[in-house]
């Protein structure tokens, strides 16, 4: 640490070297484009190495580049918000006149508990995830992965709270009609 | 209470934000009605599988940091340009919630 702080330039790299494939790997949960992903690494590696003497060693490097990395990502996003996102509309349930579930819902034949230890599985969620718009998936990223509260994420995003769980709720609805072929035993 | 507004209260419910006026309906619905059952209980495990899906260390270990990315990082701290990027680090070092 006291070699980063001084600016020695094998330290930067061997953080760099160390930390950049974890960094890298979560840049892409919320860019979905590699360029993006690797701008926002960079944009991030460079801030922190800039603020190297905010850090004060109450958490661990890995866990405040984590959180530094995130931001970078959040604000790649916002850059590109002006793209036109596709709607979720198709994969949100639809109700009968009367109120009730239109179509069959299924029970899952794949049990979670079992399957989320399988890598195959672990890969389908998250290229179902990637599926969905910036703006869902960031909720869903901060609030189900990140673990951050409805406020934080609202303070993060620009957002208010009652967005946030509007937002959360169709993305994981998304999500779980995204999944329900899979889960079903009906996908390859 | 219909399907509608049962799948309306599910988030709310998950989270134990859902008031008791509401919620006494919401469980009687869940005890009338099988597709919300199942409704329920796949929305439960589509949390549980996101959650999932980033808790391994798979994912970070397949791939290495392109070369070319150490680069740029490297060469801008060297001509001491990172003041032109967006500063994104937080203030202090707190660990996210």
């Amino acid at each position: 640490m006291s070699r980063l702080q001084a600016g020695d330039d094998a330290a930067y790299e061997h953080v760099v070297r160390k930390y950049g494939p974890r960094l890298l790997s979560v840049a892409r949960r919320f860019l979905n484009h590699e360029q993006d992903a690797q701008d926002a690494v960079q944009d991030a590696l460079l801030s922190a190495f800039r603020s190297i003497g905010r850090f004060e060693g109450k958490s661990s490097l890995a866990t405040w580049l984590h959180r530094i990395v995130v931001n970078a990502a959040l604000a790649r996003l916002r850059l590109g918000r002006r793209r036109a996102e596709r709607s979720i509309d198709d994969l949100i349930p639809r109700f009968l006149a009367d109120g009730h579930l239109e179509g069959e819902v299924a029970t899952w034949a794949v049990a979670t508990d079992r399957s989320v230890a399988e890598r195959e599985t672990r890969r389908v969620v998250r290229g179902s995830i990637e599926q969905l718009p910036d703006s869902y998936r960031a909720v869903l990223l901060l609030r189900d992965i990140e673990g951050q509260s409805t406020s934080e994420t609202a303070e993060v995003l620009g957002l208010n709270e009652s967005a946030v769980k509007t937002r959360l709720h169709r993305a994981r609805q998304a999500l779980r009609t995204l999944l329900d072929p899979y889960m079903r035993g009906m996908a390859p | 209470m219909m399907c509608r507004e049962f799948v309306e209260f599910l988030l709310d419910y998950f989270e134990g934000n859902l008031p008791d006026d509401q919620r006494r309906p919401f469980e009687e619905h869940l005890r009338l009605c099988p597709p919300c059952v199942r409704y329920l209980e796949t929305y439960r495990e589509t949390v549980q599988l996101g959650r999932a899906a980033f808790a391994s260390a798979e994912e970070d270990c397949g791939d290495d940091i392109p070369d070319e990315l150490v680069r740029a990082v490297l060469s801008t701290l060297k001509r001491n340009d990172a003041a032109k990027s967006g500063d994104v680090a937080p203030r202090g070092d707190a660990p996210p919630a």
